[in-house]
This record gives C-alpha cells, sequence and structure tokens, in this order.
C-alpha cells in the first residue's frame, strides 16, 4: 500500500473548506435526524405564539400550548366542549387518537430523534453512499411505527382514565403527573436500568441487495423504536399527562440528550433530575 | 521508577517470577469480597459465575459493587489501550505491596512476555515457570490451558504500521487503538492491536485465556498485556503521525478501580499517557519514552475530514462457521442486475492502490471458538495457499458480546482485516471476477463441541 499517496490525496483536499464541510456532512449523517428534530420544535413553538390565546379547540394547538408555566396541568381537550360528553364513547375515541397523535409524533420527532447519532450512523455506513438516505429514512419511519403504536395505546389509556376518574382537579393532575417523574427517578436505580440502557447501542446487520435494505432499515427502526421506550415510557407518559407542557417538554429533552451522550450508563445523575422536576411540579400544584 | 522487563531477558537467578507466584498464592487466599485478592482482580476484567473457573468464587460482592467494578474490561474501543494499561498499574501495586508483606523486595515490577521476538526461538512459548511444575503447587500455573504455544502468523506485528489512533474501517480507515466509542465492554470494531496479536495470543492459549470473564485468572494475561502496553510506547515511538486521540470524550473519560490499600481509585486516559507518571512510574526494558509528541492540540484531527470508505460488496444472508472450511461468495447473491460488484476496488485506472477492509459484523457465538484463518479466492485444488491469505479472527469475547447484559447490548462482535495488499495482488491474476469474491474461512484447530459462531454479515469496505 502506498501510503505516501494516501497522505497527499488528503492533504490536498484539506486546503478547500468547502470540501472539509463536505465530508464533514457524509460523516455525520445524523443532522437528518437532528434537522426534522428542529423542524418539530419549530412547529411547537411556533404554534405556542401563534395559539397563544385560543384554547378549548380538539387541535394539536390544545395539546401543545402550555397555558403558562405555573397552571402545569389543564383539563384534557376533550373535556373542554360540553357537548363531548353526549357523544357516544367509540366516536370519542376516534377523536380522541385522530386529534391526539398528530402532537404526539411531533412530540417524538423533537424529543426522540436528537438520541439517535449511533443507530442512524450504523445505518447510513451499513450502506452504499447513493442509498444512504433510503436506509435512514427507513430506519426513522420503522422507529416511528413503533412510536405510533405507543402514542395510540397512552391516548386510550389517557382517555379512559378520564372515563373513569372523570376531571381531576389541577393540584390531583399535578400530583399525577409529579408521581410520573418520582416513578421515572426510582426507575433509574432498577437493577434492569443498565441492560435497556445498553441496548440503545444495538446494531443489527442490514443488507445492502434491493429492497432488503429498506426492509432490513426499517426492521433495524421498529426495534430501535421499542428499546427507546423500554427506557422512556415513564417520562414520556407523564408528559402526556402534563398535556404535552412544552417548557416541561424541553427541560425532559435536555435530561435524555444529556443521559444519552455524556452520561456512563451507570450514572445515577438523571434519578436526581427526574426528583428535581417531580418537586417542581409538586409545589407548583399546591400553588 | 520502575522499571517491566523482559521475561525471556531476566538474569539466571532472578527472583521476579518467583516472587510473583509466591504473590498469586496469597493474593488467592484473600476472599473474593477483598479488592485486593485475586479473585477480584481477575473479575474486574470479567466474571460470569456460571463459568467453571469460577466455581468456589462465593460469596461475592454486592451486584452493585459488581456492576461499578467489575466487567470492566474495554474492547472494541478505543479506550481498550488506556483501560488495560489503569488496570494493569494497580494491580502492578497490588502485587508489589503483597510481596512486601511476604519479605520480599520492594521494588518488584510486572516483567512482560514479548512473543512476537523473533531473535529469540522461544518466545512464542509461555515462559517455563508458568507451566512447570504443572499442578497447583505453581502459583503461575492454571489448568485448561490449549496450547503453550503461539503459531507464528498470530504473533506478527503489523498493527505497528497503522497510522491513525483511532479509526473503525468503514467511517475512516482501521486504527490502531480502536473505534472511538463510549464504555465499550466489546461491540465496536477490534482495534488493529487488539485483533492481532492480543485477541490472536488469547485464544490460542484459551482455556481460561480464551474468554475475558475468565482470562485475567491465568497469570500469564498479565505479562501478555504488560506486552501489549508495551507496544503501544513502541507505536507512539515510530512517529510518522501516530499520536494519541485528543478529544475530551478519551482523555477525560474516568475509570474506576482499587489500590493496593483496597481503597476505591480512578484514572483517566490524560492521566496514563505517559507510563512515567503512572502511580510510582515505570519504563519498558530497551524502550525509551517522552520522545515524540503524544498527541497534537488541535480539536479535530485530519481523520475527522477524510473520505470515509465505501462499501463494496456483503452477503446478503448471515454466515455460520463450522468444523470445516465456510465458503462466503460475496455479491453473488444479488439479482444480476443489482449485483454489488468490486469494479470500484479493482479499478485499474485509480492511480494508488485502494484502501480495501474486509468486515465480520453483529458475530454472535457461543463457548470459546478456535481462531479462523480467512483467505481470499482460494483456489478448489488446493496448492499454495499460503499467497492468499487475508489474516485471522479470532472472536476472543464473542460468547458474551452474544448477550445484553450491563455492560454491553449482546448485538455481537465486530473485526476487520486490511485486505488491500491481497485484493491488489488478486486483481492481476487472470481468475480475478469483478462480480465476486469467494472468503474462506477455516478453523485453525478442532473446534469444541459447545463453541458455535455465527457472522451477521461479511462486507468489503473501500476507498
Ligand atoms: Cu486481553
Amino acid at each position: 500500500m502506498s501510503a505516501d499517496a494516501g497522505v497527499a490525496a488528503n492533504s490536498n483536499s484539506f486546503s478547500f473548506p468547502a470540501e472539509k464541510m463536505r465530508m464533514l456532512i457524509i460523516k455525520h449523517p445524523e443532522w437528518w435526524a437532528w434537522f426534522l428534530s428542529l423542524f418539530a420544535w419549530v412547529l411547537i413553538v411556533g404554534n405556542l405564539f401563534t395559539n397563544a390565546h385560543q384554547t378549548g379547540h380538539l387541535s394539536m394547538i390544545t395539546y401543545c400550548t402550555p397555558r403558562g408555566i405555573v397552571k402545569v396541568l389543564g383539563h384534557s381537550p376533550f373535556e373542554l366542549h360540553a357537548v363531548w360528553k353526549e357523544e357516544p364513547v367509540s366516536s370519542r375515541i376516534l377523536t380522541t387518537i385522530r386529534t391526539g397523535l398528530l402532537p404526539w409524533m411531533i412530540m417524538v420527532v423533537a424529543m426522540m430523534f436528537p438520541l439517535l447519532n449511533e443507530p442512524i450512523k450504523h445505518v447510513a455506513f451499513s450502506v452504499k453512499r447513493k442509498d444512504m438516505d433510503l436506509g435512514i429514512g427507513g430506519f426513522l419511519i420503522g422507529y416511528i411505527i413503533t412510536w405510533t403504536a405507543v402514542g395510540v395505546m397512552f391516548l386510550l389509556l389517557s382517555f379512559f382514565l378520564n372515563l373513569i376518574i372523570g376531571d381531576l382537579s389541577h393540584f390531583a393532575s399535578a400530583l399525577i403527573t409529579a408521581s410520573g417523574f418520582l416513578l421515572a427517578a426510582v426507575f433509574i436505580w432498577h437493577p434492569g436500568r443498565p441492560i435497556k440502557m445498553t441496548k440503545c447501542g444495538q446494531t443489527a446487520p442490514i443488507r445492502i441487495q434491493g429492497w432488503h435494505l429498506f426492509l432490513d432499515s426499517l426492521f433495524y427502526g421498529v426495534k430501535m423504536g421499542f428499546n427507546c421506550f423500554n427506557t422512556c415510557w415513564v417520562p414520556m407518559a407523564a408528559l402526556v399527562l402534563a398535556h404535552h407542557n412544552i417548557p416541561l417538554m424541553f427541560i425532559v429533552t435536555a435530561v435524555i440528550i444529556h443521559d444519552r451522550y455524556l452520561l456512563p450508563h451507570t450514572s445515577k445523575f438523571t434519578g436526581y433530575a427526574w426528583m428535581v422536576v417531580a418537586a417542581t411540579l409538586f409545589i407548583i400544584g399546591i400553588l | 521508577m520502575k522499571e517491566r522487563k523482559n521475561v525471556y531477558l531476566l538474569p539466571a537467578g532472578d527472583t521476579t517470577l518467583a516472587w510473583y507466584s509466591k504473590a498469586v498464592v496469597e493474593m488467592k487466599k484473600r476472599p473474593t469480597t477483598d479488592p485486593t485478592s485475586w479473585n477480584y482482580q481477575a473479575a474486574m476484567h470479567g466474571f460470569n459465575a456460571s463459568l467453571s473457573f469460577w466455581r468456589g468464587a462465593a460469596p461475592l460482592p454486592s451486584q452493585t459493587e459488581q456492576n461499578q467494578y467489575w466487567n470492566q474490561c474495554q474492547h472494541g474501543s478505543w479506550f481498550f489501550l488506556p483501560w488495560h494499561r489503569m488496570y494493569l498499574a494497580y494491580f502492578e501495586q497490588i502485587v508489589a505491596a503483597t510481596i512486601v508483606k511476604l519479605g520480599g523486595p520492594a521494588d518488584w515490577a510486572l516483567p512482560y512476555w514479548n512473543y512476537s521476538d523473533t531473535s529469540n526461538p522461544n518466545a512464542r512459548t509461555i515462559p517455563p515457570a508458568f507451566t512447570n511444575p504443572n499442578n497447583a503447587t505453581n502459583g503461575l500455573w492454571i489448568t485448561g490451558r490449549v496450547s503453550d504455544t503461539i503459531p507464528p502468523r498470530y504473533v506478527t506485528l503489523g498493527a505497528l504500521n497503522t497510522i491513525p489512533y483511532t479509526g473503525d474501517g468503514r467511517t475512516s480507515p482501521l486504527g490502531f487503538g480502536g473505534p472511538e466509542t463510549g464504555f465499550s465492554h466489546s461491540g465496536g470494531t477490534h482495534g488493529q492491536l487488539e485483533s492481532l496479536p492480543h485477541d490472536m495470543v488469547h485464544v490460542a492459549i484459551g482455556g481460561a485465556m480464551g474468554d475475558p470473564r475468565t482470562a485475567a485468572l491465568d497469570p500469564i494475561f498479565w505479562l501478555h498485556h504488560a506486552n501489549i502496553d508495551r507496544l503501544w510506547q513502541v507505536w507512539l515511538n515510530m512517529a510518522g503521525g501516530r499520536i494519541n486521540p485528543n478529544k475530551s470524550s478519551w482523555l477525560d473519560y474516568n475509570f474506576y478501580f482499587h489500590n493496593a490499600a483496597g481503597q476505591s481509585a480512578q484514572f483517566t486516559s490524560k492521566q496514563v499517557e505517559d507510563t512515567r507518571q503512572v502511580l510510582s512510574g515505570y519504563t519498558y526494558q530497551g524502550v525509551p519514552v517522552g520522545g515524540p509528541t503524544l498527541r497534537t492540540a488541535n480539536a479535530l484531527q485530519n481523520a475527522d475530514f477524510s473520505t470515509p470508505l465505501e462499501i463494496t460488496a456483503a452477503t446478503n444472508q448471515g454466515v455460520t462457521l463450522g468444523s470445516a472450511k465456510t465458503v462466503a461468495h460475496l455479491g453473488l447473491n444479488a439479482s444480476p442486475q443489482k449485483a454489488v460488484n468490486l469494479a470500484a476496488t479493482t479499478n485499474s485506472a485509480v492511480s494508488k492502490p485502494a484502501l480495501t477492509i474486509l468486515h465480520f459484523e453483529n458475530v454472535t457465538g457461543k463457548g470459546v471458538p478456535p481462531i479462523y484463518d480467512v483467505y481470499l479466492n482460494e483456489p478448489q485444488n488446493g496448492g499454495d495457499k499460503e499467497s492468499y491469505y487475508a489474516g485471522s479472527v479470532s472472536f476472543f469475547g464473542v460468547e458474551e458480546a452474544s448477550t445484553p447484559s450491563v455492560h454491553q447490548s449482546g448485538s455481537g462482535q465486530h473485526y476487520a482485516l486490511d485486505i488491500s495488499d491481497l485484493v491488489n495482488k488478486l486483481r492481476s491474476s487472470p481468475n480475478w471476477k469483478d462480480q465476486q469474491l469467494d472468503v474462506s474461512i477455516e478453523p485453525s484447530r478442532a473446534v469444541d463441541a459447545d463453541a458455535s459462531v455465527n457472522i451477521g454479515r461479511i462486507s468489503v469496505y473501500s476507498e
């Protein structure tokens, strides 16, 4: 092997910043997912400003409006219509899912996509460069499929809870959400938690032949979606209880990104973070 | 400052190994819960209660303590070299303190085993003190070693020619030290020095040494790793762009150990880059330190901008290795229109020979499989197969890497061989086909009944 030739070719390309830039982009295909996440955040925050005064609509706006940080928990959207309770349960379920799923998916893209650096790189560099986007696309679709199923499950759960328990006082809802984060904290100390965390680093062989490429990437996405659900479902469920409160969403995202990339997998730091969140929600609930 | 000496150059009448043996016997008497015990020290590298070598180890420390201190060895990672250096440093301190307690000399240092020394005809054989007498009265002996001598091809030092420290053979050329990872008990591409000779020596000796969860129970483990640690300095001394990583994620990552007093202690990679600064400091006999720069000041190294390699062929199904030769045909199974061809690899218009790397991905398995030798386009009629030899893979730690645990994802191991020279040679042969590369994988010795290997995908990456 002629090492000299390699060095010469490399140092040549280094003199062009554009070429350097291109290499950085090729080497970091995860920018794709971060970009989508950023877009989702723009949608969420955009809604916050344009619809700050419109509450009470069965839309994503209702779900994603914080209604003030102090009043952490609003009513669920289906409580807000007087006629709502006159409708048959089946149509109310459909409406809940129809209106709740989109905000849920936007929340998943905003919060979960930044956690996918490693699996995205795995897919991207398992296939030919021209197929990179196809592979990453398949992976993200698979990942979304899992979280969509989870979203339907969560929405049904919160619907039936509402049906059984009825409307909760602000204090009671705050207490429930705070307990959700307390539970998330307890899970950090669960002996099974580090194993779940290491599974976030799983890889799978991707075939590069024809449609196998897309399907293998997609199934890998489904599997990684499940692994992420396994580690993140408690804080995510607590967020649904808090009706996607935006400042809270932002804090939770920061905590899980920090946990994923900057902490050793046996660290308990995130447990303390969830405790602080739970305590804050509890205090806000009392006020 | 201690000097770690070549075990084969110890003068007649030297007591280094005699004291080591006495210290091993003494450390074995300590309970497994004692961080300075033989069992505890070995379990820090790897532990599994179901393996026969660990029979009688109980009572064990708490699960929390085990999660923090046991099964910590770093493999398939750029932490492979610094972690083992830290591990050896505290082990050496514990053994030396034990020897002092037993009335021995104050300056005991761990010797190293240079199996690659071609000037010594016995170099590839485990030093006699470890095998004779071959019973429990000898602190340096352990039951179950499969072989006392390593075949020559498994101790070659081609790894020293690798310039970058970091690399995975996919997004960048292969690295001497391993790929950039977080805490990695297994999973990433094994670094060049780690693959050969490190992994090979482990598996060739076999028995306890063949599995990371028992390897450090064999007293020869520590002399083997002293040699690997020495080769890191030898590589740095060769200069020519050989420098350590300069990212904070490597320099500042913290690992946990125990010192000779049994107290918890920590090390970062940055703290062990210069061997003279590690605990009381040490050097290796015949290896100068402090010459060339350890690393550059730039945050980003050239590797961050180099063109990533691109996949040119891959199997479209897993490959199971058995006791006979297995042949995988790369690029054959795709439909003719979509055949992934090796033209990119073999494009004669390219003036410089392309870098070509053969990958074994998501390797899972059971037991301690033998070393497998890999040949490319090996002729059916036999003949001189050595000219088709591409390298070997050892699957050191494959069973552990196949099970999800606190320390690894369970997706298996990843090995890579640089086959550039062989491919460049083969493509000038009349039998070369751009559409097909035959990869033959042969066990180097009989396969144990309880051992198996499955490779998730075999692939070829080129520049
Ligand atoms: Cu080792």
